[in-house]
C-alpha cells in the first residue's frame, strides 16, 4: 500500500494509531499525520516522534468547529498530497462520523468501529461486530482508498518504528463550515472510566428500586472495583451515571472480574462484556441467557446474594 | 415543512439462532421488523408535527417486497406517508449502495427539509448512512444528537453527545441528522391506528423508476468483501455453583481466588 494517515481530534489516540502504523510500515507504506484546527502548530510537535515521517498542520478557523464536512475535504486533501491510500481514524462518536461523510466523498469502502485491525498475506483485514453484537464480520475493503475507524483500545504501537517527523504546512482550499459549534459543555465531570476498570460490579433490572443500589456499591466496594449497569437503569431510570453503562451503545470493558447481577444477558449488552477473563452471574431464572456466557453462575435472588458475598469478602478481608 | 425519516427493515436478532457450531448464524425465515434505533427518529419527527402546522411525515425504507408489510408500524406511529424503494437488487448491496438509493429517493421526494435517521442500526449499527446520505446531498450532517428544536423555518439547534462533551449547534436546513436512544422514547401505536395504517399513502419506487443502475449498487460498486461472519468463540467454564447460599458463596470465592482475580 503507498502510505497512512492518521487523524483523530484526540492526540492520544493519533499518537497509538500512528505508533500501530508505524510497525507496519513495510505494509502500510510511510505514515502520516493530519492535525488541523486550534493549535495544530504545537499540538503537532507532541506526533513527530511518534512514528509519522511527515506531520501536516492546518489552522484554518473553518476548521475549529470541527464540522465533519470541513473535516473530511481537509483530510482528503491531505491524504492526495500525503499518498496515502489507507485513511486511519479513532471510532470515537465523532470519528465514526467523519470516517463516513470522508469515505462518501471519497467514493470509498469504509469500516466505520473496527474491533479488529490485522494485516494478512499483505492485506488489511478488519472486524467490527455485525448483526446486533451477535457476530463479527471479518472484511476486506475493496476500494483503492480505504476508511477505517478504529475502536479506542483495539491496537497499541510498539513505539519502536518512532521517527524523527517533519512538520508541513498544509496547503488547503476549505469549504465554508455550515455546521456552527453554539457552545461546547464537558459532560458533569465523569468520574470513572469502567472500560478501565480491573473488576465491575454491573447491576440488571433485577434491581427492584434506585435505594437498593447501595447493595451494589456496598459490594463493589469490597471487590474494590466499581459499579456498572444495563441500559434500562442509567437511559430509561436515571439511577446510575451513563458513563458506567455496558453495551453496544455504552461502554466495552476488559475487566479481570465481573459480577453480572439481576442482568438478563441481551446481546447488545453482553458485547460490553465479552473482553472479561471471568464473568459471574447472579440471576434468580435459570433460563436466563447470561448463564451462557458466564464462568460461574449462581440461580438465586441477588438481595440474597449479594449482601452475604460483600460479608463473604469482607471476612477474607480481615483475615 | 417535510421531514424523511430512514428506517431500516431488520430481521428481529431477538429470535436469532445459530447452526450446531453455535457460531454461523441463521438467518433463514426469521421475521422482518423496523430497527428500534430509528423508531426515536420518528418519534421526534412526529412530536414536530404535533407542536407545529403543516409538518408532513414521511417514512423512507429500501429492501424487500416484505416492506410494505412492515412499514406499517411507522404509519401507526404517525408518518403520514411510506416512501419505498423495493427491488430484488437491492438484497446485494452494501452500505454505499443503500445510501445511494436513500438519497436518490430523498431526491425523488422533493424538498425536502430535514432528514432524521438513528445513530446506527439495530443489526449494522455502523452509523454510515446518516454521514453518506448528507454527503451524496451535499448536505451538512450533524449526528449524535440528543435533543433538537427547530429555530425557525428553515435552521435546526441540536446538542450532540459526544463522549465527554455536549455540544450545541446550529445549521441551516436541509440537513441530516442521527439521533441518540436518549432523545426521547418512542410510544407504541395504538391498535385502531395499526387498523387504520393501510389507508395511508404509499409511494413505491424500483431502481429503474428513481434512474439508479443496478451496478451502482451492486457488483463493481461493493467496497467490501466479507470474510466471515460468525459469532465470537467464547470459551466459558459455565459452571453453575450448588448447594446453600454459604456453599456456593465459598465456591465462588475459592474459584476466584484461583483464578487470581480478586484485588
Ligand atoms: C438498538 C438497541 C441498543 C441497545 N443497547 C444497549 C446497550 O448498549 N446496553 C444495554 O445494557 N442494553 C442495550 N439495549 C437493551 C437490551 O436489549 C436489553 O433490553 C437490556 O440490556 C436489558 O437489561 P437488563 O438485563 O437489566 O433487564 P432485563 O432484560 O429485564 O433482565 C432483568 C433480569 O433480572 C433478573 N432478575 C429479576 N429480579 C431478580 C432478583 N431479585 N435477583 C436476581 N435476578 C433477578 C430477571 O430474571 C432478568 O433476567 C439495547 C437495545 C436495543 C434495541
Amino acid at each position: 500500500m503507498s502510505g497512512v494517515l492518521v487523524y483523530s481530534e484526540n492526540d492520544s489516540h493519533v499518537q497509538t494509531l500512528a505508533s500501530w502504523s508505524a510497525d507496519h510500515a513495510d505494509t502500510l507504506g510511510p505514515v502520516s499525520v493530519a492535525v488541523l484546527g486550534k493549535d495544530a502548530g504545537n499540538r503537532a510537535e507532541q506526533h513527530r516522534g511518534s512514528g509519522a515521517s511527515r506531520v501536516f498542520v492546518n489552522e484554518a478557523p473553518g476548521l475549529e468547529g470541527l464540522a465533519e464536512d470541513v473535516v473530511s475535504s481537509a483530510l482528503a486533501q491531505i491524504a492526495k498530497q500525503a499518498d496515502a491510500d489507507l485513511i486511519l481514524l479513532s471510532a470515537t462518536r465523532r470519528g465514526r462520523s467523519l470516517a463516513s461523510r470522508l469515505a462518501q466523498e471519497l467514493d470509498s469502502g469504509c469500516v466505520s468501529e473496527a474491533i479488529e485491525v490485522g494485516i494478512e498475506d499483505g492485506r488489511l483485514i478488519t472486524g467490527r461486530y455485525a448483526l446486533g453484537g451477535n457476530t463479527v464480520s471479518r472484511e476486506v475493503i475493496l476500494t483503492p482508498l480505504k476508511v477505517v475507524a478504529v475502536t479506542p483500545g483495539t491496537v497499541e504501537g510498539s513505539g519502536s518504528g518512532a521517527v524523527e517527523g517533519e512538520i508541513i504546512s498544509a496547503e488547503l482550499s476549505l469549504p465554508e463550515p455550515r455546521m456552527m459549534i453554539v457552545e461546547r459543555n464537558p459532560k458533569p465531570a465523569s468520574t470513572v472510566n469502567i472500560a478501565e476498570s480491573d473488576r465491575l460490579v454491573c447491576v440488571g433490572r433485577g434491581l427492584a428500586q434506585q435505594e437498593d443500589l447501595k447493595l451494589i456499591e456496598d459490594l463493589a466496594a469490597e471487590l474494590a472495583g466499581e459499579v456498572a449497569c444495563t441500559r434500562p437503569l442509567s437511559s430509561e431510570y436515571g439511577w446510575v451515571s451513563e458513563e458506567r453503562m455496558i453495551g453496544i451503545s455504552g461502554e466495552k470493558c476488559n475487566p479481570q472480574l465481573i459480577l453480572s447481577l439481576g442482568v438478563s444477558g441481551q446481546v447488545q449488552h453482553t458485547v460490553g462484556i465479552m473482553g472479561a477473563k471471568t464473568i459471574v452471574a447472579v440471576n434468580s431464572d435459570p433460563n436466563a441467557p447470561i448463564f451462557k456466557l458466564a464462568d460461574y453462575g449462581i440461580v438465586g435472588d441477588l438481595y440474597e446474594v449479594v449482601p452475604a458475598l460483600a460479608d463473604a469478602l469482607k471476612q477474607r478481608g480481615a483475615n | 415543512m417535510k421531514i424523511v425519516v430512514c428506517m431500516k427493515q431488520v430481521v428481529d436478532l431477538a429470535q436469532l439462532r445459530f447452526k450446531s457450531d453455535g457460531r454461523t448464524p441463521v438467518l433463514e425465515g426469521l421475521p422482518m421488523i423496523l430497527s428500534a434505533f430509528e423508531k426515536h427518529a420518528l418519534e421526534e419527527a412526529v412530536r414536530i408535527k404535533e407542536a407545529q402546522a403543516d409538518v408532513h411525515v414521511i417514512a423512507l425504507s429500501a429492501g424487500s417486497t416484505k416492506l410494505k408489510e412492515t412499514i406499517k408500524e411507522a404509519l401507526a406511529i404517525g408518518a403520514d406517508e411510506a416512501a419505498l424503494v423495493i427491488d430484488p437488487a437491492i438484497k446485494d448491496t452494501d452500505v454505499s449502495g443503500s445510501s445511494r438509493l436513500l438519497a436518490g429517493a430523498i431526491e425523488a421526494i422533493g424538498e425536502v427539509d430535514l432528514v432524521l435517521t438513528g445513530e446506527g442500526s439495530d443489526d449494522e449499527y455502523s452509523g454510515q448512512i446518516p454521514s453518506r446520505v448528507a454527503a451524496r446531498l451535499g448536505w451538512p450532517q450533524i449526528t449524535t444528537v440528543r435533543e433538537l428544536a427547530l429555530a425557525g423555518e428553515k435552521r435546526l439547534r441540536a446538542v450532540r453527545d459526544m463522549e465527554n462533551s455536549l455540544e450545541v449547534v446550529e445549521c441551516d436546513l436541509p440537513a441530516v441528522v442521527s439521533v441518540t436512544s436518549e432523545l426521547n422514547t418512542p410510544r407504541l401505536p395504538p391498535l385502531t391506528a395499526i387498523l387504520k395504517a393501510g389507508r395511508k399513502p404509499t409511494q413505491e419506487w424500483t431502481l429503474t423508476e428513481l434512474g439508479i443502475n443496478a451496478d451502482e449498487i451492486g457488483g463493481k460498486a461493493i467496497q467490501i468483501e466479507v470474510l466471515s461472519n460468525l459469532a465470537p468463540e467464547q470459551e466459558r467454564k459455565n459452571e453453575m455453583l450448588e448447594g446453600t447460599l454459604e456453599e456456593q458463596i465459598d465456591a465462588l470465592l475459592r474459584a476466584l481466588e484461583h483464578e487470581g482475580v480478586l484485588a
